[in-house]
């Protein structure tokens, strides 16, 4: 039986996997995903790429119940169109909420109420570089019994 | 005792023995005429990118080397045809800034332009 924070990692990952032009998306982000790791990819490596970081879990109420947020990081990385890098990025950036923000927003029951959306950036692509990357931010409130992750 | 003849001597040797033949077109609409000349490619630089993320991919940087004699200017954008390695076959670049530039030489920053590689027939 896996925990709380298990269930959302596993069903985030699910959502993003999907994520592949076939399926009617834009981009192909979906092919390989990362979780618990970011490896240096190098260039024999998919061109495009998303890991899933996450990062500390905060407390803000320990009694029976342990009512925590926990902030998931998608980062992708992707080869940039050199004409116009910008779009490679915001497509990836679109494809992943169309693939993580669905209709049920608890992840399977596991989040409490309703994951949020956080932070987003996206990086430029560099000179003499042919990647592009963004990160958006997923805050998902969890409450979980004592001793009953 | 005048350093500049075995300068400008030091880089036709390097020219001639580790470069590789180059066509240079400077982009619309600085235009201008397209130049033959040779170029050498230096040590590959792998920068991590993007910066400022945990997530990053190594980018091989390929900085290729022109006289500037032969080259007039070089604006961001201007196209290069050149083999990769020294007797390889032809491929397309494009300048996208510039490494270094001394009084005979520019060290340029190149990406592989996969336009003109089309356009040269080259596999991707």
């Amino acid at each position: 039986m896996g925990s709380r924070r298990e269930h959302i990692l596993e069903e985030l990952r699910t959502r993003l996997k999907v994520i592949r032009t076939a399926a009617g998306y834009a981009t192909d982000a979906g092919e390989t995903v990362f979780m618990g790791e970011a490896p240096e990819l190098g260039p024999d490596d998919p061109p495009q790429a998303i890991a899933i970081v996450v990062e500390d879990e905060t407390p803000d109420h320990v009694a029976e119940n342990v009512h925590s947020l926990l902030p998931v990081t998608i980062a992708a990385l992707a080869k940039a169109n050199l004409e116009e890098p910008w779009m490679t990025a915001e497509a990836v950036l679109a494809d992943i909420k169309r693939a993580v923000e669905l209709a049920d927003r608890t992840l399977g029951g596991a989040v409490r109420l309703r994951m949020e959306r956080g932070i987003t950036r996206t990086m430029q692509r560099e000179a003499g570089s042919e990647t592009v990357g963004i990160a958006i931010q997923y805050r998902c409130p969890i409450v979980e019994k004592w001793g009953d992750p | 005792m005048a350093f500049g003849p075995l300068r400008a001597l030091a880089l036709d040797l390097n020219l001639g023995a580790h470069g590789v033949p180059v066509t240079v077109q400077p982009p619309y609409p600085t235009d201008g005429a397209e130049v033959v000349t040779r170029g050498i490619w230096v040590t590959q630089v792998s920068d991590l990118v993007p910066g400022a993320t945990e997530f990053q991919r190594h980018d091989p940087r390929r900085v290729l080397v022109l006289r500037l004699g032969d080259v007039a200017k070089v604006p961001r954008g201007t196209t290069i045809i050149a083999p990769a390695i020294m007797g390889g076959p032809n491929r397309g670049w494009r300048v996208d800034g510039v490494a270094e530039q001394q009084q005979d030489h520019v060290r340029l920053v190149v990406v592989p332009d996969a336009t003109l590689d089309e356009v040269l027939g080259v596999e991707p």
